[in-house]
């Protein structure tokens, strides 16, 4: 079920905040497994049974690894491979194997199979609460978790399980605000998601879509547009699912991480990749285990890439932003505006990558940035920008962070009346927009 | 006083959601059978919620109505202009294109073939659009085409209707019996060499929600007219459909009581048509051409004894034998610029 889609809004969302309202905080956990297994049984029935059964070897594995743990601590290290090696096949399996066989069958090996397993939404990062738990239990940086209604709840926790962001066992804790301060604050966060993901995110991409699929050849500056709009799509699609699962999850009480912060304000690459993705980097820095810390933040790279869009695009996503890492530490720091660029130039470029249809797709696109474009410039980039200066403005309001404050002052100030009529209309206008056809599902939902 | 508004805020997001969503379920039609353990009738489900959605139409226009204000660059390929919608023409194939105007002028060497390419809505209604709307530039596209086809006539439609406006329906992408006439009078003055004939309009329908409608969901644009086209000088004419119908009258009337009134127009005919008028001008003509001809049709009517239309998409007889036929003296192709572009031509 995709956050942002009709049947959420209108059904699953509205009786999750009553539960919210009305469910005593020591059921709160049980509530939360109950609308987790809904929500996971209704994007893939048959595989509800699947990923409770992931979720239960985890509590079972964790329970031995703790007992070897310290007087037997091969036999833990052992039992841990043997864990991750069985989530990881099903993960190749689930996740990586159909690209694969598809780009084979593409290259002439047509005797392969052509019907791969569907990978339900929420298995991959299902899959990376699984291995993590009996992993953070190995190196004892958590204890095992007695009550498997609690390890299930956490496992299965819904808001997280679409696209992140990723919370260790240890961290999932709820907060102590009251249930009221709860739902409200987590209603705005869920709107704001809401609103980057209908509003801005669907804009910008069928801005970039309109370009990358001009039969008769976009202008230079109408494809640097395009790749503009493909940067704010990403970003405001990925970090609005985000908003919006950290809202959900707070209408509940548990407060998750950020997973952006606010990347694009970046001034080099190393500052930008420990500002987005946070979560799902620090999950493969973390349980990633080889290497200094460039060859993590490299590999961290790579397999986000992948985990975004399991094909050659999500590798040349990953690849750009690595080459980029690595070449930006051979830049001095007293010059910073040159790394900036490069920051910018392999932001567009491997945003353009990520979303493009295809790899030929990505590759015709990229050279039409350059010298197979029609002219150099065309009345169309003008109409591209001016008709879409929402994104366009979000995108500015992105690299130069000004609306969070400013959208705190307002929550603090008389203007806060304005606050329910807003979410009001944008709840509408999400319903509109759904109803007009032009929301879109989640770029990812397939692979994620 | 931030309790009262956490509290309003709270609950009238999941009073609006939830009552949304009950009423969606009470009122809205053709629910989905559901079944608990396939994936594809939750998928059913969700399609159905957003298709069959009780308030659709009230939410599309207010939807279609913000993204006019803000300035979209459109819905569903449709610019919202002031009170008027055009299709937009921002791209075409190439390789189409070439292959179209290799494959006419070919056939242009051969038969003496008069070309008349209408311009687009975006091109002849441009004052109505939004202000920084864009699309291909159809006068260069013309003139390109044009040079590539030099065995072929040009009736130079866009100069004069370029000039004023009103030539498109509102809801449609058709050219409307306004635009149809000023290109009956240019095929006078460039190809025929002579003074057009005398027309009026009878409008027998006033209700007419094209296409574009739909697409956008613009309800607030007015309908269209469907006009009979009326000669000065009325002809006797019998109309044989391919499907070996035939009638005395260029127009439809079952074809007003459906949603698509362009039908109106000879039936929407497909195929072969022909048509034999009490015209005794000596001349008889083959309109090789897509639905744009079909409003065309009254005004030639004035104008040869015989016409055969053959529709390039659904004609699926040997064009040849059809110009081999003793006595065509004029062969015309009718298309709009964009169908052109974009819809591969062949002459068999």
């Amino acid at each position: 079920m995709d956050h942002a889609g009709l049947l959420f809004i209108l059904t699953f969302l509205p009786v999750y905040m009553l539960g919210c309202a009305l469910c005593p905080a020591k059921y709160r956990n049980i509530m939360l497994m109950i609308f987790s297994i809904f929500y996971i049984w209704y994007g893939s029935p048959l595989f509800v049974f699947a990923m409770a059964a992931a979720a239960v070897f985890s509590y079972v594995s964790g329970a031995m690894i703790s007992r070897y743990r310290k007087k037997n601590r091969p036999q833990a290290l052992r039992l841990l491979r043997i864990t991750a090696g069985i989530y990881l096949v099903l993960l190749f399996v689930m996740k990586f194997l159909g690209p694969i066989l598809t780009g084979l069958r593409s290259m002439g090996l047509s005797f392969l199979p052509d019907h791969f397993i569907q990978v339900p939404p929420g298995f991959t990062f299902l899959i990376l609460a699984c291995i993590s738990y009996p992993a953070d239990i190995c190196f004892n940086r958590c204890d095992p978790e007695r009550s498997a209604a609690q390890l299930l709840g956490w496992i299965l926790h819904f808001p997280k399980l679409l696209c992140g962001p990723f919370v260790a066992k240890k961290e999932f804790t709820p907060g102590k605000d009251s249930r009221g301060v709860n739902i409200y604050s987590g209603l705005l966060r869920f709107a704001a998601g809401l609103f980057k993901k209908t509003v801005i995110a669907a804009k910008a991409y069928t801005l970039f879509m309109t370009v990358s699929t001009l039969q008769a050849g976009s202008s230079v500056l109408s494809a640097w547009t395009g790749a503009f709009a493909a940067l704010t799509a990403l970003y405001f699609e990925l970090s609005g699912y985000a908003d919006m699962a950290i809202g959900l999850s707070r209408m509940a009480g548990y407060v998750l991480p950020e997973e952006f912060r606010m990347p694009l304000a970046s001034r080099d690459m190393k500052e930008f990749t420990e500002r987005w993705s946070v979560t799902l980097q620090n999950w493969f820095r973390t349980y990633v285990p080889f290497g200094n810390t460039s060859v993590r933040t490299v590999t961290a790279i790579l397999l986000t890439g992948l985990f975004y869009r399991p094909s050659l695009n999500g590798l040349a996503w990953g690849i750009i932003l690595a080459c980029t890492a690595l070449l930006s530490k051979l830049i001095p720091e007293r010059i910073p505006a040159v790394k900036r660029i490069l920051l910018w130039a392999a932001l567009l470029f491997s945003s353009v990558f990520i979303l493009s249809p295809s790899f030929a797709d990505a590759l015709h696109y990229t050279a039409m940035m350059f010298f197979n474009a029609s002219s150099f410039a065309d009345a169309l980039t003008g109409s591209l920008v001016f008709m879409n200066l929402i994104p366009a403005a979000a995108l500015c309001a992105a690299v130069i962070p000004v609306l969070r404050p400013l959208f705190r002052r307002i929550l603090n100030s008389d203007a806060a009346w304005i606050i329910p009529p807003a979410v009001i209309l944008l709840f509408v206008f999400a319903v509109a927009a759904a109803v007009s056809g032009a929301s879109m599902p989640f770029i990812f939902l397939r692979s994620l | 006083m931030k309790k009262k508004i956490r509290l309003a805020t709270c609950v009238s997001a999941a009073l609006l959601c939830g009552s949304l969503g009950v009423m969606n379920y009470y009122r809205a039609e053709g629910k989905p059978s559901f079944s608990v353990f396939s994936r594809a009738s939750h998928e059913d489900t969700e399609t159905w919620t957003a298709e069959e959605f009780f308030l659709k139409d009230t939410l599309r226009e207010g939807y279609a109505a913000l993204m006019q204000d803000t300035g979209s660059s459109g819905i569903g390929g449709v610019y919202i202009g002031s009170g008027t919608l055009i299709e937009q023409f921002a791209d075409y194939d190439p390789a189409v294109l070439e292959h179209n105007i290799s494959a006419v002028q070919d056939f242009a060497k051969e038969h003496k073939l008069n070309l008349v390419l209408v311009p687009t809505a975006s091109q002849t209604e441009k004052r109505y659009l939004p202000l920084f709307a864009a699309g291909v530039n159809e006068k260069k596209l013309l003139e390109s085409i044009r040079e590539q086809i030099p065995d072929a006539v040009f009736a130079d439609l866009l100069s004069t209707m370029a000039s004023s406006g009103g030539y498109c329906y509102r809801t449609d992408p058709h050219w409307n019996a306004s635009g149809a006439k000023v290109g009956y009078e240019v095929i006078c003055r460039d190809i025929l060499k002579h003074k057009a004939s005398d027309f009026r309009f009878q409008t027998k329908s006033s209700s007419y929600r094209g296409p574009l409608l739909e697409r956008t969901g613009a309800a607030w644009i007015e309908a269209d007219e469907i006009e009979e086209i009326i000669p000065a000088h009325p002809v006797q004419l019998t109309v044989k459909y391919s499907d070996g119908t035939v009638s005395h009258s260029l127009y439809d009337e079952n074809a007003l009581e459906t949603e698509d009134m362009y039908g109106y127009y000879l039936s929407a005919a497909e195929g072969k048509t022909e048509i034999e008028t009490s015209v005794n001008t000596e001349r008889n003509a083959v309109i090789i051409c897509d639905d744009y001809a079909l409003i065309l049709v009254p005004y030639l009517t004035q104008e040869y004894s015989r016409l055969t239309i053959v529709r390039t998409g659904s004609y699926t007889g040997s064009l040849s034998t059809v110009l081999k036929d003793e006595g065509n003296t004029d062969i015309f192709m009718v298309m709009s610029l964009k169908n052109f572009c974009n819809e591969e031509i062949e002459f068999r």
